[in-house]
């Protein structure tokens, strides 16, 4: 395993207070490597979305340590994580990961415009022609289809060449083929670009594309299959729930 | 950033902002031009009296100047022209036989003068009179009393002396003393002829070429008492006594403006809000992918100002078209009018205005929107607004504590008529704060009384509609707000108006039950001791003389005895005080009456519910004898008529009665009556006009929040469709909400404006007991007119909501 992009150490999260508090995160301690693929699977309530919010800087921990590329973001003031998610993180939703009055073009240099720097021409082309949306450029999101919408949010998450890119249920809202398309141009950044992935599914089939399945249960991560076949991690998840 | 801030402007959405930022920047930005344009009238009228005057020599107050500083004037070396201005009362009678007043002051007689360009006035038609028997009269007159060239008019000279006078020629000029009173122009020997005065007001000379103004000017003063001015500084003045003229005006109207700009502030910050609260996913995302809170910030001020800077500049248009209807409108009203004047201060104040109220209305907006947290995102429901602050409870307690205090006080105070009005108001605004502060908890228990009745009759729709109301309590109170403001004040309006014409009725009726008051028609004259007599021997029951006598600041006052009115039957050594008059006193107490180095003390009787019309304080007229040993003549003379006498006959036998003393005016009370209550309905009007424009506003902001919440509600509109609510119903479930919202506004501020208005005229009275008269037609009009207006404002929103 090579340099090490995103480690959680011991992250606790707790919602509520008292006899109502639910521990969403309970001592979590798990590293993405750098150019790695990481499904996070769970059963719902699992924690796997709360996770990912961790360690993205999202939503803040109650105990532990989360670091990215080396920077500790617990404690980070909103501004530092704000430039943080600017310039180090790439995001793709499962759903409204565009925003409605800009162009496609628009959205996918939104992090950059906003951090008042021009994107790289040749860079974006590329990302672009992969994902097979240049000729969409000039199109707003309403009359883009659900796959398009989503390639556009993937090269949003991907122009910046971030440390790592998180995908909450990227494929949640799209049928199979665009699923299925997404995952694999998701598989060749990691592949062909050494981009870090960590992707939060309970869609065992995109669980497949991946390097590494980590598995949730109660906000504890129970198991790791390496190299998961969805049968594998069908195996696991019905492990968790038996 | 700011291609983001652009790109992200939903014009449509935004409408209702601009909509509202046009109307308050056009009411600014017309008043103010107005008053440009009513100022260069002003002054272009006034400016005549300095036309090519160098150096004047003015008589202070009622003084005259001696001819030699007419001739002083004509020898000195930098005159090249000299002319000497002379003004008389000489009061003009209308084609009925009675005096041309204007707010009660004859008019004026003035020489034509024999240097033309000196003349203070323009010939608008005809000629200037040559010989005795011709005269000029002003255009303003000639029209208002219906004379033209080759008319003859009587005016009265020294002595009650008439003279025929044949009109020759009109000319355009400026009252006496800046009035709008008549003025006739005569040849110098026909005005001292008729008046028995020969002096000067004014010496005005025009100089030579090169001569030093300033040096005329101490020449022209030395060794005089009178004003010295430059040609220059004669201008200045009359320019300043021409903006004078305006300002009370314009602060009303000022006044007017500031609520327009507050009801549109309050339009706009709602929008700011509900938009913030649609678009809380989108700022999310917004924050996901690197925006900073202070850029979330800049976005919605950014895109405030742009709104802004569109609705100030359409607004400002629209102020231009504005002044030009408010010029037409003054010379119906008789305000000065003439082209109108475009400076810069108009055109850029209203922008800037219209700009900053926007961006300061979407400071709060903006700054919620900043806090939106990045998790936001991620959440598929948009919350429901969140709970009611607790520091807004804790603000509206201490704004009603204080205000019901400084109201009270008011009411209570001793400092006089003005301090105590001011004292109420100020109160009346603390506790409307606390109103407004207090409306988001209020108006959901508001909306769900008035939807309960209808909610029995009329099912689901209502029962929606006003679960809907009563769902977003900051929304709708904010909504509701605007409209509280302007009925507030339009009621408020109203109830003083009523309150005071219903008081000041009762307190004439009672205390004085007579037809006519006969009063002098030159302020300083008195009516003849013989009048009173006269008239009752025509045939008039009663017809009291009063006799008046001013003792410091209190006018005392004396009613002949065997008249049958108030105030005869004083008796020596006591004195009644009316309760409406400027005199405090309580029953049992002794005052004491000062006039000149005479003295009386005297035992208030009784504080009588009543008109100061006899005097602030009335006393026997052996007292009165005692303090006023000079006066003879009647200040007014009180007449009833005979019962049975037609009011047309009677009023002809006493203008017969009285054909010999044209100085006597007339008043018919019941005709004081009448010009009273128009008087009243035409200020009502006019508020009522003004305020329109904050209801427009107003009733934009409803329609407003319900096309956004129209928006925000599409798949709930969808969830009801789908389960069987019709699209009629729909529609209705929208127009009930919007009517529910324009009815809680419209009843909180007819029952504020009532209140305060009751308390505003208590404070303004203050001894007399006001009569409340609630005007109910004229407040049920402007809740109907606001409930009719909000449901056309919802009929759009209802009918996109139908559409989905």
């Amino acid at each position: 395993m090579g340099r090490v992009a995103v480690r959680a150490a011991d992250v606790v999260k707790v919602y509520g207070s008292g006899d109502t508090a639910v521990r969403a995160l309970d001592g979590v301690g798990v590293e993405f490597a750098a150019g790695e693929f990481t499904a996070v699977m769970g059963p719902s309530g699992s924690g796997k979305s709360t996770l990912m919010h961790c360690l993205a800087g999202l939503d803040t921990v109650d105990g532990g340590s989360v670091r990215i590329g080396g920077t500790e973001i617990t404690g980070l003031s909103d501004r530092a994580l704000t430039r943080l998610r600017r310039e180090r993180i790439g995001f793709v939703f499962q759903s409204f990961n565009l925003l409605p009055t800009l162009t496609a073009e628009q959205n996918i240099t939104l992090p950059l415009d906003l951090a008042g720097r021009k994107a790289d021409p040749g860079w974006l082309r590329e990302l672009v022609t992969t994902l097979g949306i240049a000729e969409r450029l000039r199109h707003r999101p309403s009359e883009l289809s659900g796959g398009q919408q989503q390639r556009v949010a993937c090269a949003r998450a991907l122009l910046s060449r971030p440390d790592v890119v998180f995908a909450d249920e990227p494929t949640g809202n799209l049928d199979s083929r665009s699923g299925a398309a997404l995952l694999e141009f998701l598989r060749r950044s990691v592949r062909e670009l050494g981009q870090t992935i960590v992707m939060v599914t309970h869609d065992p089939v995109a669980a497949g594309h991946a390097d590494r399945a980590v598995l949730l249960a109660d906000g504890r991560i129970v198991e790791e299959i390496h190299r998961p076949s969805p049968d594998a991690v069908l195996a696991g998840l019905r492990r968790l729930g038996g | 950033m700011l291609r983001t801030a652009f790109t992200g402007l939903r014009v449509r959405r935004l409408v209702p902002t601009l909509v509202a930022v046009v109307l308050a920047v056009a009411f600014v930005a017309g008043t103010l031009i107005y008053r440009d344009t009513a100022q260069a009238a002003l002054y272009d009228e006034y400016a005549r009296a300095a036309r090519n005057v160098g150096a004047a020599l003015t008589a202070r107050d009622d003084g005259r100047l001696e001819p030699s500083a007419l001739d002083r004037a004509r020898a000195d070396a930098g005159v090249a022209e000299a002319d000497g201005r002379r003004a008389e009362r000489l009061p003009l009678l209308d084609k009925r036989g009675r005096i041309v007043t204007d707010i009660g002051l004859p008019g004026y007689g003035i020489n034509a003068g024999t240097v033309a360009r000196l003349r203070p006035f323009d010939v608008h038609a005809g000629r200037l009179p040559q010989t005795g028997g011709e005269a000029a009269l002003d255009t303003r007159t000639a029209a208002r009393i219906g004379f033209s060239i080759g008319d003859e008019i009587t005016v009265i000279g020294a002595g009650e002396r008439r003279q025929r006078l044949r009109v020759v020629g009109t000319v355009d000029v400026t009252g006496f003393g800046g009035g709008r009173t008549s003025t006739v122009v005569l040849t110098d020997a026909e005005l001292t002829g008729l008046t028995g005065s020969a002096g000067y007001r004014e010496v005005v000379a025009a100089l030579r070429p090169g001569a030093d103004a300033a040096a005329v000017r101490d020449r022209l003063g030395s060794g005089s008492d009178a004003r010295a001015r430059t040609g220059i500084q004669l201008r200045d003045d009359l320019a300043k006594a021409a903006s004078g003229q305006l300002s009370g005006l314009l602060v009303g109207i000022g006044l007017f403006a500031l609520v327009a700009v507050l009801v549109a502030g309050f339009v706009i910050v709602n929008t700011f809000t509900i938009l913030m609260a649609q678009r809380l996913r989108e700022t999310a995302l917004l924050r996901c992918v690197g925006a900073g809170r202070g850029q979330v910030f800049r976005l919605v001020l950014a895109e405030a100002a742009l709104v802004g800077l569109a609705g100030a500049v359409l607004g400002t248009g629209l102020g231009v078209l504005v002044a030009l209807l408010m010029s037409r409108l003054s010379t119906v009203l008789g305000l000065p009018a003439g082209d109108v004047v475009l400076s810069p201060l108009p055109l850029l104040a209203g922008p800037a205005l219209g700009l900053l109220v926007t961006v300061g209305a979407a400071v709060a907006p903006a700054l919620r929107a900043s806090r939106v947290r990045p998790m936001a995102a991620l959440r598929a429901a948009v919350p429901e607004s969140g709970s009611l602050r607790r520091t807004s409870l804790v603000l509206a307690v201490l704004a009603a504590l204080a205000g019901t205090a400084i109201t009270v006080a008011g009411l209570r105070g001793t400092g006089g008529v003005l301090a105590a009005m001011a004292l109420v108001m100020l109160g009346g605004i603390g506790n409307f704060a606390a109103l407004l502060l207090l409306m988001p908890r209020l108006v959901g228990p508001v909306v769900r009384a008035l939807g309960w009745l209808p909610g029995r009759l009329f099912g689901v729709p209502v029962k929606m509609a006003t679960a809907n109301a009563a769902r977003h309590p900051a929304r709708t109170a904010a909504t509701t707000a605007t409209l509280l403001i302007g009925v507030a004040l339009m009621a408020g309006g109203g109830t003083v108006a009523a309150t005071a014409n219903r008081t000041a009725e009762a307190q004439l009726n009672k205390a004085f039950p007579v037809d006519y008051l006969l009063t002098p028609a030159v302020p300083g004259e008195l009516v003849p001791a013989g009048v009173a007599g006269e008239v009752r021997a025509a045939g008039f029951p009663v017809a009291a003389p009063v006799k008046q006598g001013e003792a410091g600041d209190v006018l005392v006052g004396t009613v002949g005895a065997g008249a049958d009115v108030f105030g005869a039957d004083v008796r020596p050594g006591t004195a009644v005080i009316p309760a409406a008059g400027q005199v405090r006193a309580t029953a049992g107490s002794t005052i004491e009456l000062v006039a000149g180095d005479r003295r009386l003390r005297l035992t208030v009787a009784a504080i009588v519910q009543s008109s100061s019309l006899v005097g602030d304080a009335v006393i026997a007229e052996a007292d009165f004898a005692t303090l006023f040993p000079d006066v003879h003549d009647d200040g007014l003379v009180l007449v009833k008529a005979a019962p049975g006498l037609s009011a047309a006959a009677a009023r002809q036998k006493l203008d017969d009665t009285l054909a010999a003393h044209p100085l006597v005016q007339v008043a018919d009370l019941a005709e004081v009556r009448d010009q009273r209550n128009a008087e009243i309905g035409q200020m009502v009007a006019i508020i009522a006009a003004l305020l329109a424009f904050a209801l427009v506003i107003a009733v934009i902001g409803i329609g407003n929040t319900l096309s956004l919440s129209v928006l925000e509600r599409a798949r709930e509109s969808w969830l009801v469709r789908a389960l069987g609510l019709t699209r009629g119903q729909l529609r209705a479930t929208l127009l009930t909400e919007a009517l529910l919202m324009a009815l809680a506004g419209a009843l909180g501020g007819v029952a504020f404006g009532v209140l305060y208005g009751w308390l505003t005229t208590k404070a303004a009275f203050g001894a007399v007991h006001p009569l409340l008269s609630v005007p109910f037609g004229q407040l049920a009009g402007f809740v109907g007119l606001a409930a009719a207006a909000a449901v056309l404002a919802a009929v759009l929103p209802a009918r996109r909501a139908a559409r989905a």
